[in-house]
């Protein structure tokens, strides 16, 4: 790959203390391009701790061990020791921030909002709860759980371990807030075939014209299995009782934020007051697929290893398991539906059931898919498929083309694409506005997750370099001056059309690139693929190297001088090491392989010329 | 203060290297005063060049002090005493520098209750006469060692802020060595328990030296193949693990003193003069001494996890 991760992760940690420390105060300074918030907050932080607990190499739980290019990269925050306890007043006061005096963890959009009318956003309003702040959260405090759990294994200092202790609790309790919040703006939208919504969406996933009573009867078919898994949805918001009639189609995800009338949940966790909820009780896909990662790390392999949740949680995340899986089946269900030749995600762009059509809709439906393919094991086919849709989305979005002048694709980028909020108008005057620009940067990450998975070394390779062009277009995004320089995002430095510029950082927009990162950098951490192709011609080129090498010794080599000597111990030292890595690394046990065979081929020669003057 | 110098085995370079320390806080201006407490080799008058002590003194040094021969300790001072020239005067600003040689001739002796009490006595009247006083202890588990520890315990020193360095080479072997000698069976926070110290605090006022280190990144190894950088590399990597393991990382560690030709074939101090016009020691290392100068008296230095 052209990107090398753990340079440009480096350089990004160096560039977010650089504009987040100020020296004199001692003191992290919250907010960039946006005011603080309780997302963007969090985003900022996870710019330093997604690396620091998701890539082995830039662990800094373990002062001991950790590298010296990480410790000059973080050198404002201290030394290997002060880092962590540097960190640990950062979180802590991030966590006091966004909780109410009576210890409620706050999830508010606030400053992310914007308003659809004249009038500014009410003060209600800005006060939301939004489904991105849930997600962030899970996120951020599992990663605050997990550096703690092994921090507290190091630290003795009796201050110390309160310090980290008192963390935890605060970490623990927004983290079951946050679950709690998820739980109750999870929601299954249920409409009539005949609707304009069940139209919609018989539209777009019918690839086949087919006559619409029989898509209906095949997506219930497909769906048999989830539709009978809803009885299962007890708790929170997204219970539903009529989706069993079989002129019926329905959607699945997460609203923008509480939705209306969702029940509180019953936990003895301290989430302290359960809010009204204001939204639609109808799935949003930025949301849905926000959610559906968040939740994913719920229960990842390093979660379950290292124990960060407690029994209460354990209840809360297997309901939001069962929501997952059957946002995750549905979603995949309907983006790959149908015999034809075409998926309906491969039919860009994606239009949503009210009606709106994005390429950004189809990138989205692409990640969603793509798990869906994984849990069904998915073949490199398949995957590959998705990756063609990726590689023209990035077309489409003048990500790897250049742009007309007045290139409507821009819009993508800058101002990105506008959610309108439905039901946040009954907390204020107008309807609130949701700013989603990440495109770029959710494809790169997207781009690296399909290519980590595909086992095909072409297909695989067509995705890093999709990949590498992505970076190359992410990398000219930066900004280049000021405290931030290095961060992003600058979209007028690759579109000269657009006429903003900003002088401050988008944490929303870093952390997302930081997550693409992230991936690559624990992909390139796998051995390589192996080609059957490459594996097959170093063994026949082993095969015989170690002949003729046999035949040498057989005609008394062995007993001749010491140069001679000397060639034939190299050969068999090269020939053993070519025989160990055959399996893991075959091109160079086939480079081993031929040294041999030149250093032999020089003594035939050479006994060649014996005969022939002879 | 009292500083401790020990070391896990022989040959660490604790020594020289401390009284390298002890020489740059001199010059940084403190009055300072270096105690040899390695009775069975006292060797610190030829660090220091003075030509009468090479091997220790035959005029009444700390052994004769500790076994009651004599009612104070020879003193020596360095500026006025040693035949090297650039140790000859004091340096503007610079303060007090002074050694206490051990007799030449005098071997390890078991403690006594007199003797401990005699070297507790010593300490009192010269911590309040230097800012800094460093015992030279010698290697390894030793008599000398449980003297300073039973000495320190005493009521009258406990207000005596007290540190210990222990010295120990950048490999496996110095490695475990330095671990056992501080966690270990009949080790210094063992001894020092027994003698009625508080083991956290104890542990707390220690930290390790690594000496004679060899970075794999440093731009003196250009000369190695790449192999062996490679090699290196993940040598000094597991090494990290080890001594994380042990107790021995980085969290508690001080300084480290990078291998250095004049340290290792002279043993001496190293002069301003050797950096910058000879140019025969590397910048490093005096930067190394300099920064453990200020570090052994800076409390944020010693602040842990």
């Amino acid at each position: 790959m052209r990107m090398q991760p753990r340079q440009q992760l480096l350089e990004i940690w160096n560039a977010t203390v650089r504009s987040s420390w100020s020296e004199r105060e001692k003191k992290w300074k919250f907010g960039g391009r946006d005011a603080p918030n309780s997302i963007g907050d969090a985003e900022q932080l996870l710019c330093i701790l997604t690396p620091a607990t998701k890539v082995e190499s830039f662990k800094l739980d373990r002062p001991d061990e950790t590298a010296e290019d990480m410790i000059r990269a973080l050198r404002p925050l201290g030394n290997a020791t002060e880092i962590p306890k540097t960190l640990i007043g950062i979180l802590r006061e991030y966590f006091d921030r966004y909780s109410d005096p009576d210890g409620t963890p706050l999830f508010s959009g606030s400053s992310y909002f914007s308003s659809t009318g004249p009038a500014q956003p009410s003060k209600e309003q800005l006060r939301l709860d939004i489904v991105d702040s849930f997600a962030m959260s899970v996120t951020l405090s599992l990663s605050v759980l997990g550096f703690l759990k092994v921090l507290r294994s190091v630290a003795n200092r009796e201050e110390n371990r309160k310090e980290i202790e008192s963390l935890e609790q605060q970490a623990s309790t927004r983290l079951s807030a946050a679950m709690v919040g998820l739980l109750r703006s999870f929601t299954v939208n249920v409409f009539d075939v005949d609707s304009a919504y069940g139209q919609a969406l018989t539209t777009m996933i019918n690839q086949e014209n087919l006559p619409q009573r029989q898509v209906v009867s095949a997506v219930r078919r497909d769906l048999r299995e989830t539709i009978a898994s809803f009885r299962e949805v007890l708790i929170g918001s997204g219970q539903v009782g009529d989706i069993d009639s079989p002129d019926r189609l329905f959607e699945v995800g997460w609203s923008w934020g509480i939705v209306n009338g969702a029940p509180p949940i019953e936990t003895n966790e301290p989430v302290g007051q359960q809010p009204k909820g204001f939204a639609q009780d109808a799935p949003y896909l930025y949301f849905t697929v926000i959610a559906v990662d968040a939740i994913e790390d719920l229960f990842s392999e390093r979660t379950r290893v290292l124990g960060l949740l407690n029994e209460e949680q354990q209840r809360l995340t297997r309901a939001l398991q069962l929501r997952w899986e059957l946002t995750r089946a549905y979603w995949s269900t309907m983006a790959t539906f149908g015999q034809a030749q075409r998926w309906p995600v491969e039919d860009i762009p994606w239009r949503t059931t009210d009606e709106d059509a994005s390429d950004y809709y189809t990138l989205l439906v692409t990640s969603l898919a793509v798990k869906g393919l994984v849990q069904e094991r998915g073949t490199d086919t398949e995957l590959g498929r998705i990756g063609t849709v990726l590689e023209e989305l990035a077309n489409r979005a003048r990500v790897t083309r250049r742009p007309f002048d007045t290139d409507p694709a821009l819009s993508l980028h800058a101002p990105g694409v506008l959610v309108p909020l439905v039901g946040s108008e009954d907390a204020g005057d107008a309807r609130l506005l949701w700013t989603v620009s990440e495109f770029a940067a959710l494809l790169f990450q997207r781009t690296t997750v399909i290519g980590g998975l595909i086992n095909d070394a072409e297909a695989r390779s067509r995705m890093l370099d999709l990949a590498d062009r992505t970076w190359e277009h992410l990398n000219k995004r930066r900004l280049d001056k000021g405290p931030g320089r290095n961060l992003w995002d600058q979209p007028t430095s690759v579109f000269g059309q657009l006429t903003t510029r900003y002088d401050k950082p988008s944490w929303y927009y870093t952390q997302r690139v930081v997550q693409g990162l992230v991936t690559t950098a624990n992909m390139l951490n796998r051995p390589p693929l192996r080609s059957p192709r490459l594996g097959n011609y170093a063994f026949d080129l082993l095969t015989e190297a170690e002949h003729l090498y046999d035949m040498e010794l057989l005609s008394g080599a062995g007993d001749a001088g010491p140069r001679m000597r000397e060639t034939l111990k190299v050969a068999s030292i090269h020939l053993s090491r070519a025989r160990e890595i055959l399996p893991e690394r075959p091109g160079t046990a086939a480079v081993l392989a031929a040294q041999v065979l030149i250093a032999l081929d020089e003594l035939a020669a050479a006994r060649r010329d014996v005969t022939e003057a002879g | 203060m009292l500083i401790f110098a020990t070391s896990d085995k022989g040959g660490t370079g604790r020594s020289v290297t401390s009284s390298n320390i002890l020489y740059r806080s001199a010059l940084q201006g403190s009055d300072v005063c270096y105690l040899d407490f390695d009775f069975g080799s006292p060797t610190s008058g030829a660090i220091f060049n003075i030509p009468t002590t090479l091997h220790g003194t035959t005029q009444g040094g700390l052994h004769s002090y500790l076994h009651g021969m004599v009612a104070d300790p020879q003193r020596l001072e360095i500026w006025q005493e040693s035949d090297r020239s650039s140790l000859r005067s004091r340096p503007p600003g610079a303060g007090r520098l002074v050694l206490l040689p051990g007799d030449s001739g005098g071997g390890e002796f078991p403690i006594t209750k007199e003797n401990t009490e005699r070297c507790a006595r010593l300490f009192l009247h010269l911590e309040e006469e230097f800012d800094l006083c460093l015992v030279d202890l010698s290697a390894g588990r030793s008599y000398a060692t449980e003297m300073v520890l039973a000495a320190t315990a005493n009521e009258a020193l406990r207000n005596i802020r007290t540190r210990w360095l222990v010295f120990h080479r950048w490999t496996r072997q110095h490695v475990l060595a330095a671990s056992g000698l501080v966690y270990g069976e009949r080790g210094i926070l063992h001894t020092g328990e027994n003698h009625g110290h508080d083991r956290e605090e104890l542990a707390n006022s220690l930290r390790f030296v690594r000496t004679a280190v060899v970075n794999p990144d440093s731009p003196e190894l250009e000369g190695l193949r790449p192999a062996q950088i490679a090699w290196l590399r993940d040598v000094d990597r597991d090494l990290s693990e080890l001594a994380s393991s042990r107790k021995v990382g980085r969290t508690l560690l001080l300084g480290s003193i990078p291998l250095d030709p004049v340290l290792q074939w002279r043993e001496q101090l190293i002069s301003d003069n050797d950096v910058w016009s000879r140019r025969i020691a590397n910048r490093e290392t005096l930067e190394q001494f300099d920064s453990l100068a200020k570090k052994i008296v800076d409390d944020a230095a010693w602040e842990t996890l």
